[in-house]
């Protein structure tokens, strides 16, 4: 089973890309920042094989440090930098096309919609 | 209150609002609890647990730790909770929690940390299982 490392910021964000892959068949783990991510890459054994990373990730460490270090310590693993939430969730709907194990389990707008009805819902609050 | 926390009659897995900075520790409970059944939102401080709250996206329980980096702690989100949702089960592990502080923030059960994550996920097993048996 491929791993996949999800890091975003944005809980919202990173549980719905989080879900719809592990429906996709894929072991996912979620980091909601650079120094997690490398958390988990330096100080577990998950075996991670590709990284969906968000490319405005807030914090000391930026998304394109992050890719750096990734490239050069782990060089196995694919890094996917996404732009926006729209590249976010394509870039989820082509890891799980890829992925051996189960089709796509809903069609990926549905996540992009929802995602933006519950940060709508949030902000308003 | 904007949005229900859940949605009566729909049939689907129980989803658990987790909160825990420690990113070993969060894995950890995570993963005992996606094996037991549960979706999990994980959350890194409780404020992003505030923020799912708000989304409106249905939540059956939360599991917190108290000390968490941010503008608020676990048991102001647990009070934000109780507040939006009078029956939720919530969790909160703590290895620093004053008795008086939990009852102020009208939690339905504390560990003390460390604890393991089997002993979380028995412990929200009864709370569900009590949750469920008054609805």
């Amino acid at each position: 089973m491929q791993t996949v490392l999800v890091v975003d910021a944005d809980v919202i964000v990173r549980h719905h890309l989080a879900e719809f892959l592990r429906e996709c068949g894929l072991k996912v783990v979620e980091a909601s920042s650079a120094a997690e991510a490398r958390t988990f890459l330096a100080e577990t054994r998950l075996g991670i094989d590709i990284a969906l990373v968000d490319a405005s990730l807030p914090g000391s460490e930026n998304a394109f440090a992050l890719r750096a270090w990734i490239a050069e310590t782990y060089p196995d693993i694919d890094i996917v930098l996404a732009g926006s939430l729209e590249s976010a969730v394509e870039e989820a709907s082509e890891i799980c096309e890829q992925g051996p194990t189960l089709p796509k389990p809903y069609d990926p707008k549905s996540v992009l919609d929802r995602i933006k009805r519950l940060r709508a819902a949030r902000d308003r609050d | 209150m904007t949005e229900p926390l859940s949605e009566p009659g729909v049939e689907r897995s129980a989803t658990v609002l987790l909160v825990e900075d420690e990113p070993l520790v969060r894995l950890d409970l995570e993963e005992t609890l996606r094996e037991a059944g549960y979706v999990v939102v994980a959350c890194t401080t409780a404020e992003e647990g505030r923020d799912v709250l708000r989304s409106g996206l249905p939540v059956d329980a939360i599991v917190t730790d108290v000390r968490t980096p941010g503008a608020i702690d676990g048991l102001e989100l647990a009070r934000e909770a109780r507040d939006r949702a009078a029956a939720l089960p919530i969790l909160v592990l703590s290895g620093h929690l004053e008795p008086a502080a939990a009852a102020a923030a009208r939690v339905d059960a504390f560990l003390a940390k460390p604890v393991s994550s089997d002993a979380v996920r028995a412990r929200l097993e009864r709370l569900l299982e009590t949750d469920r048996s008054q609805a």
